[in-house]
């Protein structure tokens, strides 16, 4: 039976080729966008929360309705160790947000300022693996008159000109007016792949912006990050008695809501294209073996003259049918497997897709990745779209199977039906 | 006509040395003794237009967060040349601001640097006050930036004339328009109306006319963001020189450093 179907298969080898190959191409396909998928959103989420954001962050409650450099929060060690040491926390980063001009005197441009801490910061963000030159701010800021340090975005390090070692002017925004200006040494450079972040953002020790802002012993944000594995709300459920009277905890979800509801719409509406895939295959196999079996019109008489059951003969052709979809759907996932490992040791150049080809990354809906997306080979997700087209093709098989079964082996024979 | 232009910084009321000359007669019609702006700018110009200037001033600034006085320095050569440094109080002692025709950099004493000022940011706070720099350092060049009709009001039962400033298109001018208004006998102005739209934002109102430098002025300029009008910046000429000798070398990173010092 096996060898039957295999032989018809063969007698007509352009056309079972061209029906491998169009199943091939689809289920690639499916496999391909999924991991493509999975990948743009992951580092959308992440590009969210291990840039910047944090997943949880406190501030005061005025600035959390409008953020503002006068509404400020106390952060006394205390409360750091406490908020860190909470279940689910993987570390909690005070942060002072300011704006400044940075530069010298031929180039400068306008800067978002965060005065961090050098130790809790990276316990949170991804920071550490975004320096990208020199190095990250020193464990201990060093004390005057040795120069304050700063590391710098790329993109703004680049348009001013300047590297590790380099001297940078920064006049901050001050709580009270006055001058907020001192010389910094450049000691790192860091890109993160968010363009907003590699082209605007200078980091300072957290004291040397306060000192500098007029803001000493304050700070606007505490940025939490989740332990892997831990459950967001859980964490946040544990963390909110230990948030000051007159603070706010919101989580990544609460302070990027477009981004949070994109990532879940994109999660969902994937199925809709799976559906037309899937629909496109059915009809390209539908087709094959409706033609096939008209071909065969005169043949399927002569079997079922000679004795062979309608049953087994419509068993055969649905057996065609699965045979050739399941040789292209596997195929189709070694093809796209092979594609996605590539683009998983490679990563995918997203930068073509970008209207403007600046280098320095993509940004958008306002989160920025790199222009390179790594893709991960998921195997769990390689037998279905193979499960799914069996199932297709058993359905498409059916119709032509059928119809054949049903023939009259004399006007078939005699092509007349 | 010469080129009617001059830098802001110093004498706000020197703004009027640059209105719109324009040659046109924009008089209303039906009032044979309204002058014509290019009248008015002519006289204005005679009032106050100078090559050079030095004084000094005090600078008030209130805020919903802060208060703070600052008594500086100022000089300018040109249209395009200006310096001023702060003087007190001793912690904000040395840092200034600087224009050239090459642009404009501000310096801190504690970098002992010069920064400059993008011109992106020419919109941006002037020293923690409610000037921006561009108020107080754009070289400014109305008779390009400007049209400009004239009328004659009454408010509070003052005869006023009205300078209606629209900009132009294409220039980068944040307000939709500009009313200046001046004293119909001896053309000192006392405010000028900055709209967003149909909306006055901020007035500048002009004060107490003294005789400073041998040119009776408006001593006192105080400007007021309508969207927080408990908030001021007031700036008080003290001593005035006009056109005295002011030499070109203040104008650079030695001639600040030199000036700061001081």
């Amino acid at each position: 039976m096996i060898r039957l179907v295999l032989r018809s298969l063969g007698r007509n080898r352009w056309r079972t080729a061209l029906t491998v190959g169009g199943v091939a191409i689809g289920v690639g396909l499916i496999v391909w966008v999924s991991a493509f998928t999975d990948a743009y959103l992951q580092a959308m989420a992440r590009g969210a929360t291990a840039g910047q954001l944090g997943s949880l962050q406190i501030h005061d409650a005025d600035y959390a309705k409008k953020p503002s450099l006068w509404e400020t929060l106390d952060a006394p060690p205390e409360l750091l160790d406490a908020i860190a040491a909470t279940s689910g926390v993987s570390g909690v980063a005070p942060r002072l947000n300011d704006m400044a001009l940075v530069g010298h005197a031929t180039r400068s441009r306008a800067a978002v300022v965060i005065g961090v801490d050098a130790v809790r910061e990276p316990q949170v963000t991804a920071v550490l693996k975004a320096v990208k030159a020199g190095r990250w701010l020193s464990a201990v800021p060093p004390e005057p008159p040795a120069r304050r340090e700063v590391v710098l975005g790329k993109g703004l390090a680049d348009h001013l000109g300047v590297g590790p070692g380099d001297e940078l002017v920064m006049d901050l925004v001050t709580a009270d007016g006055s001058k907020g200006d001192d010389t910094m040494v450049v000691v790192g450079l860091i890109q993160t792949g968010n363009v907003d972040v590699d082209r605007r953002f200078v980091y300072l020790h957290l004291v040397d912006a306060q000192y500098l802002a007029a803001l000493d012993g304050r700070v606007h944000e505490l940025a939490l990050g989740l332990a892997p594995g831990a459950d967001l709300e859980r964490t946040r459920a544990a963390v909110a008695p230990l948030v000051p009277a007159g603070a706010e905890l919101r989580t990544w979800k609460e302070l990027v809501p477009d981004m949070a509801k994109l990532i879940e719409v994109s999660e969902g509406s994937m199925w809709i294209f799976y559906l037309i895939i899937f629909a496109l295959i059915a009809l390209g196999i539908l087709n094959t073996q409706r033609m096939s079996a008209l071909e065969r019109r005169r043949e399927f008489g002569v079997l079922v003259a000679i004795g062979t059951t309608p049953n087994r003969l419509g068993v055969q052709l649905v057996l065609e049918s699965i045979f050739l979809s399941t040789i292209g759907a596997a195929l189709g996932v070694a093809l796209g497997a092979a594609l996605v490992s590539y683009h998983a040791a490679n990563g995918l150049d997203m930068s073509a897709f970008a209207s403007s080809g600046t280098g320095e990354g993509i940004s958008w809906a306002g989160i920025a990745f790199d222009d390179l997306i790594y893709f991960r080979l998921d195997v769990a997700k390689l037998g279905p779209p193979i499960v799914w087209t069996a199932v297709v093709a058993l359905v498409c098989g059916l119709w032509p199977a059928i119809k054949a079964a049903r023939a009259n082996p004399v006007t078939a024979i005699s092509g007349r039906g | 006509m010469t080129r009617n232009r001059s830098l802001r910084l110093l004498a706000l009321v020197a703004t009027f040395t640059v209105l719109a000359p324009a040659g046109a007669a924009l008089a209303a019609e039906g009032d044979p003794a309204l002058p014509t702006v290019a009248e008015v700018t002519k006289r204005l110009d005679a009032l106050y237009r100078s090559d050079s200037s030095h004084g000094t001033l005090r600078m008030e600034v209130v805020t919903k967060h802060y208060s703070r006085t600052l008594e500086m320095e100022a000089w300018t050569k040109g249209a395009d040349r200006g310096l001023v440094v702060i003087r007190a109080p001793a912690r904000e002692a040395g840092n200034a601001s600087l224009k050239t025709e090459d642009g404009m950099w501000s310096y801190g004493k504690r970098s002992d640097r010069l920064l400059r000022i993008p011109p992106g940011l020419l919109g941006e706070s002037w020293m923690g006050s409610h000037f921006s720099n561009d108020d107080l350092m754009r070289e400014s060049s109305y008779e390009e930036d400007y049209d400009t009709t004239l009328a004659r009001v009454t408010e509070g039962g003052v005869e006023l004339l009205r300078l209606r400033m629209v900009p132009k298109p294409d220039t980068a001018i944040v307000y939709t328009k500009l009313e200046y208004f001046v004293a119909a006998g001896d053309l000192l102005p006392t405010r000028v109306d900055y709209y967003d739209r149909d909306k006055v934002v901020r007035r500048m109102t002009f004060e107490e006319v003294k005789e400073l430098g041998g040119r009776r002025l408006p001593t006192v300029m105080r400007l007021v963001p309508l969207d927080m009008p408990d908030e001021h910046t007031t700036v008080a000429y003290l001593q005035m020189t006009f056109d005295g000798p002011v030499p070109a070398g203040m104008f650079t990173p030695q001639g600040l450093r030199r000036a700061t010092e001081r």
